[in-house]
Formats: structure tokens, C-alpha cells, sequence
């Protein structure tokens, strides 16, 4: 018997030979595979998204800013998933708001991960939290907010879903405000919950954006600009505000504009940045470079006197060019201040092409700006070479001919504004990292004009704006304005070979006050069709309201005695220059109503009723505890009705 | 004989080892990190009572005489009895499709457990009973017909892995007790033909063999468990990774605390865990064969092997089962996977082993 225990005891004794064998062969030799078959079904990455940086203008303002929200996201592959169809139904049950189409499509076979419903509101995330789906999962996201609304649409852009920055400051600064993502190594089980998480890398934050572009500026700019288009009946306006001793982007405006906080729904024609994307022919507003031209070569003296024959020049194979009004004798003055083209060319033709191009490029048409912001175009300058003389000359004395945005026209205007120096004008001030501050400095472009010639040629463009002048609308109270206004001449880009159609770009641009510069404001109305068509008349009230306004906010002392009589008579009010810094209905603001006036302040915490009313620079008497019920004066009351103080009746427990 | 009888220290120090590690590989399988992926609640507490009743009935067994169970009596009564167990099983609620446990009240019990250690008593009376060559034909008959029988009865269930479990203590058994070359190796041939045709005559079965020849090319299906043990395993490495962090327990390998439990012991404790578990059953071989040879009588020698044979073949099986090198065959690891019924007789059938070993 003991042989055969023996054989069998050998027997096993070999199995678990074999046994250990097979165990070195996995777990040693083989250990890196099916370790790793182990990591791909155990271990998920998941990407952190990093927040991107915010926004903020020049007062610290909020323009942008990101903020985490829920994502939900399907697992079919999980075994209490109920299939698409019934999974579906109770996700439209629970978010009835939100356009689910295609849905259903994401559903391919095979995957495991489908978008349900991406950066949800914290409403519609609590909603489907509590219908308790089956297969449904949450996933934290970060969502770009515009606290403003449609403020600044054009400068800001916006983000898409994949917080890409895709227009605007979003779309050039893109680099820099969204940040690194991190990373996480997730363990999870066989249902894909989490067990452990072993190792992750934080994200880094996107810097932050300071804007030389000032809230209450830009929303007085849009105020205005809206309004003139609309009364026009024009297809779209530009304005532009620079700060002609630094070149910063004071305010930016393009109208039709947008929200971007719902980009999708707005139309290319309303996404454009006008005001550094469309060139037109300028018309008048040119002048001024013709004049610097002149005067800086000594060829002309303000009041030399300059035959306008009678309103019309014959120029080779029977070319004529007509004024509005036929003129004899004008000084040179009245030339630019009634904007004489007769007189302007032949100035310009005295000129001649090769110093009119030089001074053109000096201004810096024919190139960008360099603003930092995208799609700037560069306009169009012919090469000199290739004007025809006399007549390429003299339709370019008087801004015909040639191209330019409207950020180019006041950017060279803010040169002579300034005494002589270009800027390239910057709407970034300051971008701040993590680990440190880059401040913008002013960048000087180029010395179009001596400082001497900036005086005379300032001298000139007042007399636009004073009696006599074609923009006497521009006229702001209190203060001297230079300026001209432009009525350029467009070409249907549809049918060029037609010439020139009847559409007008109506434009003022001038600086204010006009001897201690702080405002360079470009106005351009993109075909008017609601009456006279002219800059002067279409653009100029713009302008004035504009700088009327901004000048009382800046607290600029009025700098000219001399009385004026403006057509509407309306002093700016205290209260309507600090509305006009509120143009909020934000977290914690009162909300604007729509007929404008005293805004809605129920709902707002005592301490959040008091700062604001201390912007709006009204006192305020608080009745009770809690948050805001009911005010007196109403919502909607116009400030010059409102008293020196607000009543409001606290009630508790009433947030909004 | 003045020689003080004391069973074998070292044995006993294996059985409570190997115990010791069973509890705790049910508990780091089913505990409570494992509890939201399946395992029930108090599985350890379950386990930890079987353990508690099986050395109740080792130690009894190891102060009865073993030659109790040599009398004719008892050995009819135990085998008697079983067949009846077995029988009664079959009217028994179906369970995963079979009928393996028997209900009284908030108790199972699994007769086919008790059925292998029952046979090695009977064919070790029997082999004493008949001289050397003389009634082999006797012993022929006898032995094969009980093997026959309880195994049949197990393969009704159904449950092939133990019927083969059952067969191979059998045929081990008669093997000892000096039968003829011929006559095993013809049992073998013909036990190798009828399950092969229990094999292919059950798709099921025929997936498992397919999956086990090539594991890789059906792993979400049939081979979706013995996959996942090898990834357990291959991805324990050679030192694991540590006592209660197997995530293969976690919804990956299915009832990781039930027949594969091994690779949940292999992910946490790796090569040196798997090579340790092998050397304690090499320490109980040994030690279970020693005191087999120095049994006082044929009849406790025979004991002594066949329990140890039948729980190191049992081990041996299971553990190639988890490692691939043979077909899933469903069948416990000894001591090691959860399972009452395994480790109350398991630890009574080591008491008599232990009994045994009083007299080396």
C-alpha cells in the first residue's frame, strides 16, 4: 500500500507543482498585462475642468465670469438603465422647458457615456435629481455667465459648451483665461461608481481680464446707439469711445447686438463687431487728414481763402464733383467747418497723391489698429502707384475711395486729439495670473502730426461744431467739441460695377472738451433711411448724448462758459448718469423694468437696498426687517419724479 | 502501552491556519466593502457559526475512537442515511437551477459535502473488511457500487463537479486499498467517457470547456468569470495588493467569496499568498499521510489518506479551476470559500483525521 501512497502523494505533489507554476507564469511573468487589464476595466480619467477667469471693466466691474453647474449624463450599459425610450419620457417630464431633440439619437449602441442635458440650471438640476432616473448621472461643469446680459457683447464674445472661447476677448485671450485642466485617477467598481481616488492633478485656473472699457460708459454708448438706429430705421451702427491720452478702449458698440449668454439663438449679422470687422468709405470725417496734410506741408493757412467754384470742380474726361451747397469764396477754415468737397480737393490735389498716402498710412489706415481683438479688417488703401491723377486724389481728399473701420477713423482722430501721437488702441488693461500681474501699457504707434499742426487742425474741427459748421448738433453743453461729421458714399457690394448706390454710412467723430481731451467718441449709422441721411444730423445728437452723459459721470468740470441752446434742453441728471452705472439686473442689483426709471427693488436684502440706492445717489428710509416687499415710489417712475428718498418695506423671509 | 496518545500538533496548527484564513478571505470577499456589490449581510457572521459547530464536531471526533466508524452499524447507518439525505434533497426548493440544499428553518445543508467523506469511510471498512486479493471482485462490487450510487445521486442534483469529486475519492480509495491496475485504469477510461458525455450532451457545460480553452474570446459570457479570476490573479502580482483591497470583489468577479475565492486571495496577497495556501496543504498532506502510515490498523490508515487525499484533490481542483488550467467545475475551495456545510464537514472529517494521528 505505501507504494501507491507514495505515487499518489507524487501525483498531487506535481499538481501543485503545476499550480505554482501556472501562478508564477501570471503573476509574475505575465503580471504587467494583466495588470494593466485590470487598470483599463478598474481605473477611469477624469478631467478637471479648470475655472475659467473672469472679465471684470475697468471699475472691477463683473462682466464674465464661470460658475460650476450640473451636467447629466446617461449610462445605458448599466443594469437599471430602462431603455431609451422609457428613459427618455421621464427626463422630458422632469426638464418640460428644455428642447431635448435628439435626444434620442445620442443613444448609439454601445456607448457608455451620452450627454443628457449639459450646464443645468440649479432649478432643472434639482428637478432631475428628484425624479431619480435610473442610469442617470451628474457631472459638475463649469458655465460661462454674462452678468451684464448683452453689455459688451461684441468685445466680450463668448464660450461654447466645451468652454472654448469662440468671439471676442473669450476667443483672443482664450489661451490665457481658460486655464489647465486637471486630472483624476478614479478606482471604481464593475457598476462604474467610485471607490477610491489614488492620485489626481489639480487644475489651474484661467487668468483674469481687466478691461479698459468701463461698464457705464459702454452701457450709455449702447443706450444711445440703439436708440439712433432704431430711429433711423438703419441697418446696424457702430460707436467707439478711446481715451485719446492712452488709447484705451473706452467703449465698444456694434449694433445689432446679442446676449452672449445664448449666442446660438443670435444671427451672424448681429455676432459681428462692427466696429472693427465693417470698413466703409469714411466721407467727410477724412477731411481732417487732408487738412493735417496741408497745413503740416505749409501749404495752406486756416484763413487763407480758397476759390469753391461755385459748387462744382470738372476733373479730367468730364468727372464732376458737386457740393451740397455751391460756395465762392471760403476761407479754409469754413472749408473743413462746412465741408466744402470742392474746396477739400482742390487743397488735396495741392497736396498731391504721394503726400496724401504718406499721411494716410502715418494715421494708420490701409493697416490694423493691432487692437487686441479678432477679425479686425485693415481697410483698404490704394497703393499710391496706383492713383489715377487727379481723380483718385481728389475722391481721396474728401474720404471717398478708400476704406476704413470705424475703430481706425477715431483711433486717428485720437492722435490728433492727443497732440500728435498715435496709439494702438488696447481694451485688455491688465491680465492677472496666479503668479503674477501683467499691466498693459499705452503702445504708441507712430507720430502722424506735429503737435503745432494738432492745434491748428483742432481749431478747424471746432468750427464744425460751432455756428455755421455741419454738425452743430455735436454740441456738447459746457464744453468746446472738435469733431467732423462724414456722410460716406458706399458701394453695393452686390453690383460694384453700378457705382455708388444711396447707401450711407451717417458718422460723427470728434473728442471732447476739444482743448484737454478726455473722449474720443466715433458715432457711425449704417444707412439711415428715416429722413435726412447726413452724419451731421443722424450722428451728431448721438454723439452729444454720449458725451454728455459720460463727461457727467467722469464728474469732467464743464470747461467752456459760453451758453449753448441744445435743441432738447436736457440737463443730465444726476440720477440718469448713475442709472446708467447700474445696468445691471444681476445677483443682488434692482431690477431695470422695461419703461426705464426708478428699477424694482423687491426681493433685495436691506444691505444690498442701501448700496444700491447709494448708487443711484438716493437716500432711503427702511421700514422693518428681512428683505424688500413693496417701495414707494414705484418701479418704472422716472428719476426726475423720484424724490430725494425711497421708501422701502421690509418683510422677512421673502428672498428672491 | 504506556505511550501517551496525542494527536499531531502541527496538523491541528494547519487545520485552525487554513480555518483562520478562510474567515478571513469570506470576510475581506463579502464585507462590508463587498456588501453593495451582492454579498449579503453577515456572510462572516454565517461562516464564523459553521466554523464555531465544525470544531464542536472535531473535537468530539477527535476523542472518539476512529474504530467506531469501523463498525458495521455505523458504517451502513452514516451511508444509509446519506443516500436517504440525497434522495430528500432532490424534492428540495431549486436553487441557481439545482437542488443542493436541504432547508431546516433558517439552515442549508449541502448532503452531496457529507457524501465524499461518508464514501471514504465505507470504502476504507470495505478494503479492510476483504482480504488482499482474494474478494476482489467483492470489493469491486461494493466499492463501485456506492461510488456509483452517491455519485449518480450528486450528478441528479445536478451537480457534476462533486459527482467527479465523489468519483475521483472513489476511485482514489480502491487505488490505496491495492486494486488492480487494470481494474482502475478501466474505471478511469470509462469515468473519462461518461463525463464527457455528460459534457457534451449539456450546452452549458460545452461553453465552459470552450471558454476554458480559450478564455479570452468569450469574456463577457461564460468566460466572463474565469477571466475575471485570471485578472484578479495576474494583477495580484507577487506581492498583492494587500489584505482587503481586492476591486476584483467589486462587481467585476461574480460570488467572489463562493468557488473563486482564491483569486480574490491571490489579488491581496499575490504569489507569496498562493504559494503559502499550496504549502499548507503540502503540510497537511504530509502530516495527514504520516499519521496514515502510522495508523495502528489498515482501516485508519486508509482513513487517514483518504481524507487527506480527498481534501487536497478537493483543493487542488478548485485552485486550478481559478488559475485556468482546468474547465470551472464548480466546486468549493476546502476551509477557504464561504459555505457552511463545506467547512462543518470539512473541519469534522479533520477531526477524525486528527484521531488518527494520535497513534503516529
Amino acid at each position: 500500500m505505501s507504494a501507491r501512497v507514495v505515487l499518489l502523494v507524487g501525483a498531487l505533489a506535481l499538481w501543485a507543482a503545476a499550480v505554482a507554476g501556472r501562478l508564477v507564469q501570471l503573476q509574475v511573468v505575465e503580471h504587467g498585462r494583466f495588470g494593466a487589464l485590470a487598470a483599463r476595466q478598474q481605473q477611469r480619467l477624469e478631467e478637471l475642468a479648470p475655472p475659467r477667469g473672469a472679465i471684470f471693466d475697468a471699475k472691477g466691474r463683473r462682466l464674465a465670469a464661470s460658475m460650476e453647474v450640473q451636467s447629466a449624463f446617461a449610462d445605458p450599459t448599466l443594469p437599471e438603465f430602462p431603455g431609451v425610450a422609457p428613459f427618455v419620457r421621464q427626463v422630458e417630464k422632469a426638464l418640460p422647458a428644455r428642447d431635448l431633440s435628439g435626444l434620442r439619437e445620442r443613444f448609439e449602441p454601445g456607448r457608455r457615456f451620452v450627454w443628457v442635458a449639459r450646464q443645468l440650471e440649479p432649478a432643472e438640476a434639482e428637478r432631475l435629481e428628484e425624479a431619480r432616473i435610473p442610469g442617470l448621472r451628474f457631472d459638475t461643469e463649469s458655465r460661462r455667465f454674462y452678468p451684464m446680459g448683452s453689455l459688451a457683447s461684441h468685445v466680450l464674445g463668448f464660450v461654447g459648451i466645451d468652454h472654448v472661447g469662440l468671439e471676442g476677448l473669450e476667443y483672443l485671450y482664450d489661451e490665457e483665461i481658460r486655464g489647465t485642466p486637471g486630472w483624476r485617477r478614479v478606482v471604481h467598481d464593475g457598476e462604474g461608481r467610485p471607490v477610491e481616488r489614488p492620485g489626481a492633478v489639480a487644475p489651474r485656473p484661467g487668468a483674469d481680464l481687466h478691461l479698459e472699457i468701463d461698464a457705464a460708459i459702454q452701457y450709455v454708448v449702447e443706450r444711445v446707439l440703439r436708440r439712433t438706429v432704431r430711429e433711423h430705421r438703419a441697418e446696424g451702427g457702430s460707436a467707439v469711445v478711446l481715451d485719446p491720452r492712452t488709447g484705451g478702449v473706452l467703449a465698444l458698440a456694434s449694433m445689432p447686438d446679442f446676449d452672449p449668454g445664448s449666442f446660438a439663438t443670435a444671427g451672424p449679422d448681429q455676432r459681428r463687431n462692427r466696429a472693427v470687422v465693417d470698413h466703409y468709405e469714411p466721407g467727410s470725417t477724412l477731411k481732417m487728414v487732408t487738412a493735417t496734410a496741408a497745413i503740416e506741408a505749409g501749404l495752406v493757412e486756416p484763413d487763407d481763402r480758397i476759390d469753391c467754384l461755385n459748387g462744382a470742380i470738372t476733373l479730367e474726361r468730364g468727372i464732376r464733383i458737386r457740393d451740397h451747397h455751391p460756395y465762392g469764396l471760403l476761407s479754409f477754415r469754413d472749408v473743413i467747418a462746412k465741408s466744402s468737397n470742392v474746396g477739400t480737393i482742390r487743397v488735396g490735389l495741392h497736396v498731391g497723391a504721394t503726400r496724401l498716402h504718406e499721411r494716410l498710412q502715418a494715421f494708420g489706415f490701409g493697416r490694423r489698429t493691432g487692437v487686441d481683438l479678432p477679425s479686425e479688417t485693415a481697410g483698404l488703401l490704394p497703393p499710391a502707384e496706383s492713383w489715377r491723377e487727379p481723380w483718385t486724389t481728389a475722391y481721396i481728399s474728401f474720404g471717398q475711395g478708400l476704406s476704413a473701420t470705424s475703430l481706425q477713423i477715431a483711433n486717428a482722430f485720437a492722435a490728433v486729439a492727443g497732440g500728435g501721437t498715435l496709439y494702438r488702441p488696447r481694451v485688455v488693461s491688465r491680465i492677472v495670473r496666479r503668479d503674477g500681474v501683467e499691466e498693459r501699457r499705452p503702445e504708441v504707434a507712430g507720430r502722424p502730426l506735429e503737435p503745432d499742426t494738432a492745434r491748428v487742425v483742432t481749431s478747424l474741427l471746432e468750427g464744425v461744431v460751432e455756428p455755421g459748421g455741419t454738425a452743430t448738433r455735436a454740441a456738447v453743453p459746457g464744453h468746446r467739441v472738435a469733431g467732423k461729421s462724414g456722410s460716406g458714399q458706399q458701394v453695393d457690394l452686390a453690383d460694384v460695377g453700378a457705382g455708388y448706390s444711396d447707401r450711407i454710412m451717417a458718422s460723427f467723430v470728434g473728442w471732447v472738451p476739444s482743448r484737454d481731451p478726455r473722449l474720443v467718441i466715433l458715432v457711425a449709422i449704417d444707412h439711415p433711411r428715416n429722413g435726412p441721411d447726413e452724419g451731421g444730423y443722424v450722428a451728431a445728437p448721438a454723439f452729444r448724448e454720449m458725451a454728455t452723459e459720460i463727461l457727467a459721470y467722469l464728474g469732467v468740470p464743464a470747461s467752456d462758459d459760453r451758453l449753448w441752446d441744445p435743441d432738447d434742453g436736457a440737463e443730465p441728471t444726476l440720477h440718469r448718469v448713475a442709472a446708467a452705472a447700474l445696468p445691471l439686473g444681476s445677483e443682488g442689483t434692482p431690477r431695470p423694468v422695461e419703461a426705464g426709471g426708478l428699477p424694482e427693488f423687491s426681493g433685495l436684502s436691506a444691505r444690498q437696498a442701501v448700496l444700491a440706492s447709494a448708487r443711484l445717489g438716493l437716500q432711503v428710509r427702511l421700514h422693518g426687517r428681512g428683505f424688500v416687499g413693496r417701495q414707494s415710489p414705484p418701479a418704472g417712475t422716472p428719476f426726475e419724479q423720484v424724490g430725494p428718498a425711497l421708501d422701502l418695506w421690509l418683510q422677512e423671509g421673502v428672498a428672491r | 502501552m504506556a505511550k501517551k496518545l496525542a494527536f499531531d500538533k502541527v496538523l491541528f496548527a494547519v487545520v485552525m491556519g487554513l480555518t483562520a484564513l478562510g474567515l478571513g478571505m469570506v470576510y475581506t470577499a463579502s464585507g462590508p466593502a463587498a456588501e453593495a456589490h451582492g454579498a449579503s449581510h453577515g456572510m462572516l457572521l454565517r461562516q464564523g457559526l459553521a466554523a464555531a459547530l465544525g470544531f464542536g464536531a472535531m473535537f468530539v471526533m477527535m476523542h472518539v475512537d476512529y474504530r467506531v466508524l469501523r463498525r458495521r452499524p455505523v458504517v451502513y447507518s452514516l451511508l444509509g442515511g446519506t443516500v436517504v439525505l440525497l434522495l430528500v434533497v432532490l424534492f428540495s426548493p431549486t436553487v441557481n437551477e439545482a437542488r443542493r440544499w436541504l432547508f431546516v428553518g433558517p439552515f442549508s445543508f449541502q448532503p452531496s459535502e457529507l457524501a465524499k467523506f461518508v464514501l471514504i469511510g465505507y470504502l476504507a471498512y470495505q478494503i479492510d473488511a476483504k482480504s488482499e486479493r482474494a474478494a476482489e471482485n467483492q470489493l469491486v462490487a461494493a466499492g463501485l457500487g456506492a461510488t456509483l450510487l452517491l455519485a449518480g445521486l450528486v450528478q441528479l442534483e445536478p451537480d457534476l463537479g462533486t459527482a467527479i469529486l465523489i468519483g475521483g475519492a472513489g476511485l482514489m480509495m480502491l487505488f490505496l486499498g491495492g486494486l488492480r491496475w487494470r481494474w482502475i485504469v478501466g474505471c478511469a477510461l470509462v469515468a473519462v467517457l461518461v463525463v464527457s458525455m455528460l459534457v457534451v450532451a449539456a450546452p452549458w457545460r460545452m461553453e465552459r470547456i470552450e471558454a476554458f480553452l480559450d478564455p479570452s474570446t468569450d469574456i463577457v459570457d461564460t468566460g466572463y468569470q474565469p477571466w475575471q479570476s485570471l485578472i484578479a490573479i495576474g494583477s495580484g502580482g507577487v506581492t498583492g495588493r494587500g489584505v482587503g483591497a481586492s476591486v476584483q470583489r467589486l462587481s467585476y468577479l461574480p460570488l467572489p467569496y463562493s468557488d473563486f475565492i482564491f483569486a480574490i486571495l491571490a489579488e491581496e496577497l499575490g504569489l507569496l499568498g498562493g504559494v503559502a495556501l499550496l504549502a499548507l496543504l503540502g503540510v497537511l498532506l504530509w502530516r495527514g499521510v504520516r499519521a496514515g502510515l502510522a495508523a495502528p490498523d489498515r482501516f485508519g490508515s486508509l482513513l487517514a489518506f483518504g481524507i487527506t487525499g480527498v481534501i487536497v484533490l478537493q483543493s487542488l481542483l478548485n485552485i486550478s479551476v481559478a488559475v485556468c488550467l482546468l474547465p470551472t467545475t464548480g466546486i468549493p475551495l476546502p476551509f477557504l470559500s464561504y459555505g457552511g456545510s463545506s467547512l462543518l464537514v470539512t473541519l469534522t472529517a479533520s477531526g477524525v483525521l486528527l484521531n488518527v494521528s494520535q497513534h503516529g
